[in-house]
């Protein structure tokens, strides 16, 4: 068996007519001058794109076009196996279609467990002191824009509501916890909790509370927060979403892709605030007060959500967290 | 092919290098370039690349590339033969792993250590040089045409100047000399390129450059007043339906709106500045083989180049990014069909030069670090 084709050495553009044979362990062909040989194996072989023609490839330099009606299969021996998948890869739409399904699942599989799996891990991995490096920018960052001020409860007042937080802490913590109150407007009605125990409550929040019980159930929601290491995991989650979506976007702008990764995250806090939920009402009922305290404490605080947002919402909405773990509370 | 009356000799080389920004005008037809590969076949090739690499975690996005690049290349024909690409899916991929170990180092030290996150920086910026060179050589070494390579020729040493330089430059001038800094990168990258035993050449046209920047941010100026007009209008008109008050669904959308307008905007303005000055780049170079110039002429137009790239931005945009590869063959094809080149004497005299072994690693950090070469 031998295919027409046409060879060009690779030292000038000039191409010349020649007949390709193979034998066992060789190419064979003449230019009409000399005959070259070469060694199958050292050849490699371009198969298989549409519209253009074979390419045998020589170590040399030089290369083969394999007459367009004609394909390197034909050469007996055929093509190497790496080069036969490649093209089976690319032979038809149920290939593609078994690719694409294959694809969603272990997107959805990597997204759903994968990196929340490999943020905890790494979470759990990271010293204390990387976690309270964290926290310093944001503290810095609230006191140079003159969001929060001084607070304006008495110091009693003060160090009792720290010892309340206290009392929501986990027996043998490896955080340090400390709580600032703050007067802020800006802020209003909150409580959030920083990387390796800093908890900053507001005198809004402590004014809008009924008594100390819906204190404690912010508080040990927050102190969730701090335990389940959200902050650092919720960064590396971020990360890692950033990553895989700029690296198979390709060239197009990485403009295009913060939409999807924000939108992506928000699943991830929805479910942070549920991790900080759940203990917050197991705090809640080991000290014998009712898990149902947080979340009729938040509806006050929220108000009502729209239904419509809740795929873009940061948080749970407020009809699910007045359901602890899935009990009906009073109304 | 065609033949010029004119005899261009090295002995007049002064004359060349003592021209002002301009080469010689064009004489008879040209040879043109042109694209034959299919969108729907290159949009296979685009999505089985990009499936899986992502169930390699990226590994396969070697092989893909050289899959890509070599319907791409084979594609594009000039003087009836197509061009071919010799790039190996390992050197690539090794490249690929150092610049993913570089940029996760950045994203890691990032918030837990700025001090190291600033020295890594510190460390990259003099690599800058060493990556451009290995980048172009590498990309010149695995183009061919007819089984000819192109070749780079600059030591890191040689890039220090135009990149180095050119950063400063951009800084000490509050930006306004970064076209000056462009066209010098673009001269240094052009004038070591060979294509065999023939050398490029590229004319000054620092004016020229100026003049795309100018136009350009022009347009960009004008098309974000034209939004913000829009988005007021659109504002205004939502807040009296709902009497005063933005619900939550018609503020989402106006972001939306807002957001996506600029995403164009941005997505646009930028590619038609690549081709702009591209444009300008081939309408300066010379090819020189054996004491003979070849030219060329593209005739890309700004306004041509706008609804290019508008249309294509908007179309991948709505279809999810599933027309990316049909944007990007039609950008391609438009852009070769407006380039052209006027040979001085038969192109199958030009030989072919030795040359040395090659590495990826300076192509995939190039890409890494969204390098524009721009060749």
């Amino acid at each position: 068996m031998s295919l027409p084709g046409s060879y060009m050495d690779g030292r000038n553009p000039a191409s010349r007519a020649v007949m390709l044979q193979r034998d066992a362990h060789h190419l064979v062909f003449t230019d009409g001058v000399h005959t070259h040989r070469y060694l199958a194996r050292e050849v490699e072989f371009e198969a298989g794109l549409p519209g253009l023609p074979d390419k045998l490839q020589l170590p040399d330099g030089g290369v083969i076009e394999v007459a367009s009606e004609y394909r390197c299969h034909h050469l007996s021996g055929g093509l190497p196996l790496g080069v036969r998948l490649l093209e089976w890869l690319h032979s038809g739409w149920q290939v593609l279609a078994v690719l694409a399904l294959l694809t969603v699942i272990a997107v959805w599989c990597g997204y759903r467990y994968g990196l929340p799996w490999l943020a905890d891990e790494a979470a759990r991995r990271t010293p204390i002191a990387i976690e309270e490096q964290m926290a310093a920018p944001t503290i810095s960052l609230l006191e140079k824009t003159n969001s929060i001020r001084p607070s304006q409860l008495s110091q009693a007042r003060q160090d009792a509501l720290q010892a309340l937080l206290m009392q929501a802490v986990p027996k043998g913590s490896h955080y340090h916890y400390q709580l600032r109150v703050v007067d802020s407007r800006d802020i209003g009605a909150n409580a959030f909790a920083l990387p390796a125990g800093q908890v900053i409550l507001t005198d809004q929040l402590v004014k809008v509370a009924k008594n100390d019980e819906e204190i404690f159930a912010v508080l040990a929601h927050e102190v969730g927060h701090v335990e389940g290491r959200h902050g650092l995991r919720g960064l590396i989650q971020y990360g890692g979403l950033s990553l895989a979506v700029t690296l198979f976007s390709g060239d197009t702008t990485p403009m295009l892709a913060v939409a999807p990764i924000m939108l992506a995250d928000m699943k991830y806090s929805r479910d942070f605030e549920r991790d900080a939920d759940r203990y917050a009402f197991r705090a809640l009922a080991a000290r014998g007060s009712s898990p149902c305290v947080l979340g009729h404490f938040l509806t006050r605080l929220g108000g009502a959500d729209n239904a419509a947002t809740s795929l873009l919402a940061s948080h749970p909405g407020s009809e699910e967290r007045s359901h602890p773990d899935g009990q009906q509370c009073p109304a | 092919m065609t033949s010029s009356s004119q005899d261009y000799t090295l002995a007049m080389e002064p004359v060349r290098i003592g021209q002002p920004a301009s080469p010689p005008a064009p004489q008879g037809d040209g040879l043109g370039f042109s694209f034959s590969g299919s969108g729907a076949a290159y949009f296979r090739i685009w999505i089985v690349n990009l499936l899986l690499s992502i169930l390699t975690l990226g590994i396969y996005s070697a092989w893909g590339k050289v899959r890509s690049h070599r319907y791409l290349y084979g594609h594009t024909r000039f003087a009836g033969a197509g061009f071919g690409y010799h790039g190996k899916p390992l050197a690539i991929l090794k490249g690929r792993a150092l610049v993913f170990l570089v940029l996760l180092l950045l994203a890691v030290t990032q918030k837990s250590s700025p001090g190291l996150h600033t020295l890594i920086y510190l460390l990259l910026l003099p690599a800058l040089p060493w990556v451009v060179v290995m980048a172009m050589r590498f990309r010149l070494r695995n183009t061919s045409w007819r089984q000819m390579r192109f070749n780079f020729r600059a030591s890191t040493m040689d890039a220090v100047g135009p990149f180095i330089m050119g950063l400063i430059i951009t800084v000490l001038t509050l930006g306004i000399g970064f076209p000056y800094a462009r066209h010098m990168q673009q001269r240094f990258l052009v004038n070591n390129a060979w294509f065999g035993n023939a050398r490029f050449e590229m004319l000054k046209c620092a004016g020229d450059y100026y003049r795309v920047y100018f136009r350009a941010s022009a347009l960009g100026l004008l098309m974000l007043v034209l939004f913000g007009f829009i988005g007021g209008l659109y504002s205004s008109i939502i807040s009296r339906l709902v009497s005063g008050h933005l619900s939550g669904i018609s503020l989402l959308l106006l972001g939306l709106a807002i957001y996506l307008g600029v995403l164009l905007l941005w997505m646009s303005i930028g590619q038609v500045v690549r081709d702009g000055l591209a444009n300008v780049m081939w309408n300066h170079i010379l090819l020189e083989s054996n004491g003979r110039l070849h030219r060329f002429e593209s005739s890309m137009t700004l306004r041509g180049l706008m609804n290019l790239h508008a249309s294509n931005a908007l179309l991948t945009l709505f279809s999810l990014g599933l027309y990316y590869p049909f944007a990007k063959l039609r950008a391609l094809r438009y852009r070769l069909e407006h380039l052209k080149m006027f040979p001085d004497e038969d192109l199958a005299a030009i030989r072919a030069r030795p040359q040395s072994s090659r590495s990826a690693l300076g192509d995939a950090a190039a890409d890494g670090f969204e390098l524009d070469l721009g060749l």
